[in-house]
């Protein structure tokens, strides 16, 4: 029986031999607590609709964010946009789009996931 | 199909913030398709520290909303084909860090930071065969990727990338 876990990538980060990262400055890059310090894996999941790759962090969440329209793991980011706007477009959509451009030589506008009523958000 | 592996030895990173000018050879590499309809899959990223002393360095994949013009290889970076009988591409997706019109990291399409400290630290990331990131053509901003140090940290090192071309 297939289940999501098979669109898990794999995320090591290895300190052992080293002074590490404080967990401060971890924070403000956006990498959870406990990554820089001693060895550190994680699953992680690729955003359906921006292609962000989070790191599922057990310690504080087991199951990311989900969109039930495409049945697919999505990010922190596109899970409030999907709140907000309940529209749903995912990456493979994107992709088809810019391919159809680009083949009759037209430019392809910029992608823009975070865009609520046309304003950047996060 | 033909997996290709871009690597890079002993670079000196420096950190930028978005939307700046990546300096020639001070980040580890950029991919950008070799023709407007190309596709690119990002299978892994790994990268070591090779820094003498602590240095934390905020190592960052993201899209490039400004793409490079007239890109070679950088000092000790390098790309090549992982299986011997690949063949020769039409199409040869761009890899280096040296350009004339710098690429600049987007603001709003961060994929994957990797942190390490620079000084014995280790990272590497695999996608799933299913879910992997993707590039387009050869225009900004779904037709280029850069993996940069982010503003706040730097360090010495080195790593790979594996992406496979369509």
């Amino acid at each position: 029986m297939q289940t999501k876990r098979r669109f898990e990538g794999y995320c090591l980060v290895d300190h052992s031999n080293s002074p590490g990262i404080t967990n401060r400055q971890l924070v403000d890059n956006g990498m959870p607590i406990g990554v820089g310090r001693a060895r550190y894996e994680a699953p992680t999941i690729l955003c359906w609709h921006c292609q962000a790759v989070e790191l599922v962090d057990s310690g504080r969440q087991k199951t990311p964010p989900y969109c039930s329209k495409c049945d697919q793991y999505i990010c922190h980011r596109c899970s409030l946009v999907m709140k907000l706007t309940g529209e749903c477009k995912p990456f493979t959509k994107v992709m088809d789009e810019a391919m159809e451009l680009a083949a009759r030589g037209q430019a392809v506008p910029i992608f823009n996931p975070g865009a609520v009523n046309g304003q950047a958000f996060g | 199909m033909a997996k290709r592996s871009v690597n890079f030895e002993n670079i000196t990173l420096t950190a930028f913030a978005d939307t700046a000018n990546l300096t020639d050879a001070t980040y580890p590499f950029l991919i950008q398709g070799g023709s407007g309809t190309q596709r690119i899959d990002i299978w892994e990223i790994s990268i070591q520290g090779q820094s003498t002393s602590s240095a934390v360095t905020y190592t960052l994949l993201s899209r490039d909303s400004t793409v490079c013009i007239t890109n070679s290889y950088g000092t000790a970076q390098m790309d090549a084909a992982i299986d011997a009988s690949t063949a020769a591409l039409a199409a040869v997706p761009l890899t280096g860090n040296t350009n004339t019109t710098k690429p600049q990291r987007s603001s709003t399409l961060h994929l994957l930071p990797l942190s390490i400290n620079a000084f014995g630290g280790f990272a590497d990331w695999k996608a799933s065969p299913y879910a992997y990131p993707n590039t387009i053509g050869a225009s900004a901003s779904l037709g280029e990727v850069s993996f940069s140090a982010f503003t706040g940290g730097s360090g010495i090192v080195a790593g790979f990338c594996i992406y496979d071309v369509y």
